[in-house]
């Protein structure tokens, strides 16, 4: 693994989530982090200059949260299951599209498919093309991101 | 009106223009959890009871929801809070994102982050807002 | 004058956003249609008349530069303002949609992203609190 893009994919994750779902990052200091076990898990596969795929898990009390701030809900559990699908899989989607160009060059253009949300009874290891580039935990105030980043061949981080 | 020495804090200026009722608010933490026996004696310290706070009294003097001009500035990131690791103006300014996106306001103005204090005003008569920073006057 | 308002994109999130932000705008909102991928979009277009659409890249079916492609192609629809809200890093692809006219919000937005784009694009002929 690659602690460039360990970081690289980390920046992208804090800066999609605070601005997306408004959630706040935790130092390294800070307690009071929900320790669910992320279950809940959605993948996006992207092809171009190199191929791969990237995976997202939270916990499921996290994801109602998440998609509760993104419509701007302050009433918790008032999203929809379809809409916390949804809110995962586009949040996925942002990370994706926005880590690209930092693991790739600007000028580099990628495919990237819709994302997938994993429903338990999927083996996350079938939507996996290549092999593991970086994996991350970022924790919020309501709860822990996981993140597993697969390349099909190598790669290197941007200058951006 | 006029909030001094905005660091990682949040400086908030809503502002009717009809009415010519504004408000100020200079909130220290993002969150109200952090210290809630603090936060009953004076909610506006934190950003996610200070917000609230400031618009529904706006709104019962009579200020109007969609006429109100929001600008913001703060959250910094200054010297000695860089060496911390608890960003405090980052998540300052996402709480507030968070709280005005809950209200469904919209912001017209900001001037956030970087590592230099502000010190922001709000002229009631003219609901013009201006920070000086480092000496130097500028429009918000 | 009402909009009437074309949000083509596969997450029903983004396109719930959306909606919210420019109920929140200042704008007269007329019908808002829905497309969840690029088909769709120009199915809208073809039996509703749309003032302001919003295109997603990433969809299925029809991607959102060939959307835009189709529309600028379409006399009907040439001059449609069109805002494209997407993750797209690439600057060609940046460029090649802008040459065709489009606003340009990239995703994560911010509301006042898309309040900008739509003064941008319509602000001559609305009102916008802006």
């Amino acid at each position: 693994m690659n602690s460039e893009f360990d970081n690289a994919l980390a920046k992208v994750t804090e800066d999609t989530f605070a601005s997306m779902a408004f959630v706040l990052p935790l130092g390294e200091q800070d307690g009071g982090e929900d320790d669910a076990p992320p279950q809940t898990s959605a993948s996006i596969r992207f092809s171009g200059p190199f191929g791969g795929s990237l995976t997202l898990s939270v916990s499921s009390r996290m994801v109602a949260i998440l998609a509760d701030n993104i419509l701007g809900r302050a009433e918790r559990g008032s999203a929809s299951p379809e809409e916390q699908q949804d809110a995962l899989k586009e949040i996925l989607n942002v990370i994706c599209g926005n880590l690209l160009p930092r693991i790739a060059t600007p000028s580099d253009m990628f495919h990237v498919s819709q994302p997938r949300f994993l429903s338990s009874g999927d083996a996350a290891e079938s939507f996996v093309d290549g092999t593991l580039a970086a994996a991350i935990a970022v924790r919020f105030d309501c709860g822990r991101a996981n993140l597993s980043l697969y390349l099909d061949r190598p790669a290197t981080v941007s200058a951006a | 009106m006029v909030t001094h020495a905005l660091g990682s804090c949040l400086g908030i200026a809503v502002y009717d223009p009809v009415t010519g009722l504004g408000g100020l608010l200079h909130a220290m933490l993002p969150t109200a959890a952090i210290n809630p026996s603090q936060a009953k004696i004076n909610p506006c310290m934190f950003v996610d009871t200070g917000v609230p706070a400031l618009l529904h009294k706006m709104l019962a003097a009579g200020a109007t929801r969609n006429r109100l001009s929001i600008r913001a500035a703060g959250g910094a990131a200054t010297q000695t809070e860089r060496i911390d690791h608890f960003a405090i103006g980052k998540r300052n300014y996402i709480m507030f994102r968070k709280i005005l996106w809950q209200f469904g306001l919209l912001l017209d103005a900001e001037d956030i982050g970087g590592e230099l204090p502000r010190t922001m005003y709000l002229e009631i008569g003219t609901g013009k807002v201006w920070l000086n920073s480092m000496g130097l006057d500028k429009p918000l | 004058m009402s909009l009437n308002i074309l949000i083509a994109d596969d997450s029903i999130i983004t396109r719930a956003v959306i909606v919210k932000i420019l109920g929140l705008i200042g704008i007269e909102l007329g019908e808002i249609h829905q497309a969840t991928d690029g088909r769709q979009a120009l199915e809208v277009l073809d039996r509703h008349c749309v003032d302001l659409a919003f295109v997603d890249i990433n969809m299925p079916a029809m991607n959102g530069e060939e959307v835009v492609e189709a529309i600028r192609s379409n006399p009907l629809w040439a001059d449609l303002p069109v805002a494209v809200v997407s993750t797209e890093g690439n600057e060609e692809r940046i460029a090649r949609l802008l040459s065709m006219g489009v606003k340009f919000v990239h995703k994560p937005f911010t509301p006042e992203a898309i309040r900008k784009a739509v003064s941008e694009l319509i602000g001559t002929t609305h009102e916008l609190r802006v």
